[in-house]
């Protein structure tokens, strides 16, 4: 190894990347029959190159491969290519059951109110009403910006009694929706940042599955807060998050 | 560019390369969970690239992102990882390297793949980073030069001295 010189190294380097010409390869080929040196480094750099191929590559695991889809939804009326396996599901399986004695169709979307209120109740049953934990909007905004294409706007109100708890990524179809979490008293407050993109909602109140659910406008934006604290909770939540953001700018 | 096309272009140009930005991440950063955070910041800067309009060469567009992504993630977190030299042709000390006996091709064929890593992972950054571009994710000269910003000689260079480092650290470990 020692005795190939820097010249042939680097020609041996090139003949090994296939990254000579025939002309440059054939006079490689005649050095190499010239010299038993360059022929045994050519061999090991041979031996090297295969076991480095072979390595096994990294694999991206089912939640990263998701979240990363999620990042650009389509949404176009779905592909032939898509709906072609569910087409042949559901004559194969008209077959084995020989007969028409169930249709096998792809379930409507939820609402995304529905979507929403779930994220939310799954954030409370699990005990872990945040994915990313933290009081410090510096912490919360730069997160949800490397978790999804999308740039909340993130206040505390602490002050008004609603202190930050973190942030969380709730999902409106395949789409990612920033969600804020905040506490008041007892209860947990998620607020969704919705672009008119992903879902429109209108402004109003409402009540949906116990849960008081205040929703609100600016710009092409609905800002969605769902909790299980007094209606006029939420008020005062929407009435400190609109104060804070027009401190903000 | 609307939404829609950004939409599709991200689906045909990042997501069936997504392995290899993994892989190269893992390898930059020397960890996994690292290499997820990389990617993910990875796909979100394709993305934003992506509404300024289409990519010519995906995968090797791909993998500069990744690339700077990692360097720049490594410089936010991982200070201590990066000792960036300017020259770090001459920082590998070519003397002592020159006189180590190389293993024979076929014991470095029989190597196996835990003693394979830990010498691929004990080389330098630079030196790691082009022999993972040129032999892992497949890259050429050019586009290993394009995406390093380093000429095109440098990286032959570069390569030939990261293959010998290889052939020493295997030596180490596999005797």
């Amino acid at each position: 190894m020692s005795d190939v010189d820097g010249e042939k190294m680097l020609l041996l380097q090139a003949a090994l990347d296939g990254e000579l010409d025939a002309a440059g390869m054939l006079a490689f080929e005649r050095a190499l029959s010239e010299d038993a040196e360059l022929a045994a480094e050519y061999g090991r750099l041979q031996a090297l190159r295969a076991v480095l191929r072979a390595l096994p590559k990294a694999v991206a695991s089912g939640a990263l491969r998701g979240q990363i889809e999620a990042m650009a939804p389509r949404r176009a009326s779905p592909r032939v290519s898509q709906w072609l396996p569910m087409g042949m599901a559901a004559c194969l399986a008209f077959l084995l059951g020989g007969g028409l004695s169930f249709l096998v169709l792809p379930h409507p979307p939820e609402a995304p109110m529905h979507e929403l209120i779930a994220d939310h109740t799954r954030g409370l049953l699990s005990g872990q009403p945040v994915d990313v934990v933290s009081s410090e909007r510096h912490t919360v905004k730069p997160w949800f910006g490397t978790h999804s294409a999308l740039s909340p706007d993130v206040v505390d109100l602490a002050s008004d009694g609603f202190p930050l708890i973190g942030g969380r990524l709730d999902v409106i179809g395949v789409t990612p929706v920033p969600t804020l979490v905040y506490r008041h008293a007892q209860h947990i407050v998620s607020l969704s940042e919705v672009p008119d993109s992903v879902a429109h909602f209108a402004a109003g109140r409402s009540s949906i599955d116990g849960y008081a659910v205040l929703i609100w406008r600016q710009g092409q934006t609905s800002y969605v807060a769902i909790s299980d604290a007094m209606p006029a909770e939420l008020d005062a939540l929407a009435a400190a998050f609109r104060k804070a953001m027009a401190a903000e700018q | 560019m609307t939404q829609e096309t950004t939409h599709r272009l991200f689906a045909e140009t990042v997501l069936p390369y997504l392995d290899d930005v993994l892989t190269l991440a893992k390898w930059l950063t020397g960890s996994m969970s690292d290499a997820e955070d990389v990617t993910q910041e990875a796909c979100v800067r394709a993305l934003q690239a992506l509404e300024r309009g289409p990519a010519t060469n995906p995968r090797a567009w791909l993998l500069t992102i990744t690339r700077n992504t990692a360097f720049t993630w490594l410089k936010r977190n991982r200070p201590k990882s990066l000792v960036l030299t300017d020259d770090p042709e001459a920082a590998a000390s070519g003397s002592d390297m020159a006189l180590a006996p190389a293993p024979d091709a076929g014991l470095i064929a029989a190597a196996d793949s835990a003693a394979l890593e830990a010498a691929l992972a004990s080389l330098a950054l630079p030196f790691r980073e082009v022999l993972v571009m040129r032999e892992i994710n497949g890259l050429s000269y050019r586009e290993i030069a394009e995406a390093t910003d380093v000429p095109i000689g440098t990286i032959m260079s570069r390569l030939a001295r990261a293959r010998k480092l290889m052939l020493v650290a295997l030596k180490e470990r596999i005797g």
